[in-house]
């Protein structure tokens, strides 16, 4: 996408898209950026082939929808206070694909390739999490938000059980991820950022070596075609999006444990550290089945780049972990 | 023109939005129920500042943004057309 020269044009504005929202003073100029966000998304997600016209269009109506009603909530708030208030916050969870609002996101992230999930996962989630921070809506009407932490990371962790699409697994596993997000930001605390830049993190670990196999589905795992090292690597990135201690991944939800460990929020915690455990049953039995079925020593041909980023991976899961610790420690007091 | 008349419009993009989530045959449908949205919000923003005695240039800007999504619909759409044959959301 990035090779030609309106790709090129299209993924900036994309993100001059996410940075227009992000910055402006009112809902006029939030919803100008959401709405060039959209359209310079549409084209990434087609890119010339017919075959990726339905989850464009289903991607398409959700999305003008769900900006329809934060830009009309957004100007009319001053008339109806407590039911626009309510409206915005539903229109941002429709954006973001969270719970209850997830079925367009299932069905569109099944059908996309590998760059276009990543950045679906990732980039279009930057600016409707900033506006639900920023707008302070949710300090006397918390249900709402609530009912979306408590119901995502459950079916996060329920729904991916029974799921051989690889897509669909991480699609429940980036619901799961959203409600251990929305816990800090839900209190106006800034810690929801730091688990934010550690998702995107993982996810990309995750999706840039499924990208160099070209796996979609749980049984394209069982090729021999594939070398031990990077059946390796896709071990330690799933553990650690998993969450387990000493890699990366279990550092955003321990500080996110410890800050909510003393409040009122010790009901929503339960339901999430119980349903991240689930989490972690799928991942496991995704990456399991690559290293015990059908081993036979291949010579690994990638190529120099490929090789460099397996190895970079390895590194950023396994010391990173232990790093931040070190370095985060003022947000652990 | 007072501003009680304010809540028709209101009632307008409601009803909009609510047409929107039921149920169609046809892709189309769903897109003229997003441009009954742009063209409630678009009154919105015409009759409002001139009930204020405002200037009223934000419309023009409005209805710039929502024409553009409009034709990425409809470009949409024609996409949608080329691979299936026509525009219903479930064929056989």
């Amino acid at each position: 996408m990035l090779n030609s020269f309106w790709g090129f044009m299209f993924f900036m504005g994309m993100l001059s898209g996410v940075w227009i929202s992000i910055h402006s003073n009112s809902w006029f100029g939030v919803w100008a950026g959401l709405e060039l966000n959209l359209i310079c998304f549409i084209p990434f997600i087609i890119q010339g082939d017919v075959v990726c016209s339905e989850p464009s269009v289903k991607y398409f109506l959700v999305q003008a929808c769900a900006s329809f009603l934060l830009f009309f909530s957004g100007v009319s708030m001053m008339n109806y206070m407590g039911v626009m208030k309510s409206l915005i916050t539903i229109s941002l969870l429709m954006k973001l694909g969270a719970a209850p609002f997830y079925f367009w996101y299932l069905w569109v992230g099944n059908s996309l390739k590998w760059i276009q999930f990543l950045s679906l996962s990732t980039i279009q989630k930057i600016s409707p999490l900033v506006l639900l921070f920023f707008s302070g809506l949710n300090k006397g009407s918390e249900v709402l938000i609530y009912l979306s932490i408590i119901v995502g990371g459950v079916v996060g962790g329920i729904g991916g059980i029974n799921e051989a699409s690889l897509r669909k697994l991480l699609v429940y596993s980036s619901l799961n991820h959203m409600g251990w997000m929305m816990m800090p930001l839900m209190v106006e605390n800034e810690l929801w950022l730091v688990y934010f830049f550690f998702y995107c993190l993982m996810l990309m670990m995750v999706v840039w070596i499924l990208y160099l196999l070209k796996l979609y589905y749980l049984n394209q795992m069982f090729s021999v075609s594939i070398s031990w090292i990077a059946k390796l690597t896709l071990f330690v990135s799933f553990l650690s999006l998993g969450g387990l201690p000493p890699l990366l991944g279990f550092f955003p939800k321990f500080i996110v444990i410890e800050m909510s460990s003393g409040s009122l929020m010790l009901f929503s915690l339960f339901f999430l550290i119980m349903s991240s455990v689930i989490t972690l049953f799928y991942y496991l039995r995704a990456s399991l089945s690559v290293l015990m079925l059908n081993y036979s020593k291949v010579k690994f041909n990638f190529t120099f780049s490929e090789k460099f980023s397996m190895i970079l991976i390895m590194i950023m899961t396994m010391i990173g972990g232990v790093m931040s610790i070190m370095f985060f420690q003022s947000f652990l007091q | 023109m007072n501003h009680s008349y304010i809540f028709m419009i209101y009632f307008m993009f409601m009803m909009a939005f609510m047409v929107f989530f039921l149920v169609f045959k046809h892709i189309l449908s769903s897109l003229i129920s997003l441009e009954f949205m742009a063209l409630a919000m678009f009154s919105m923003f015409s009759l409002s500042p001139m009930l204020l005695k405002s200037e009223m240039y934000s419309s023009f800007l409005f209805i710039s943004i929502v024409v553009c999504e409009a034709a990425l619909g409809l470009s949409l759409i024609i996409l949608w057309v080329r691979k299936k044959g026509n525009d219903l959301f479930i064929t056989f």
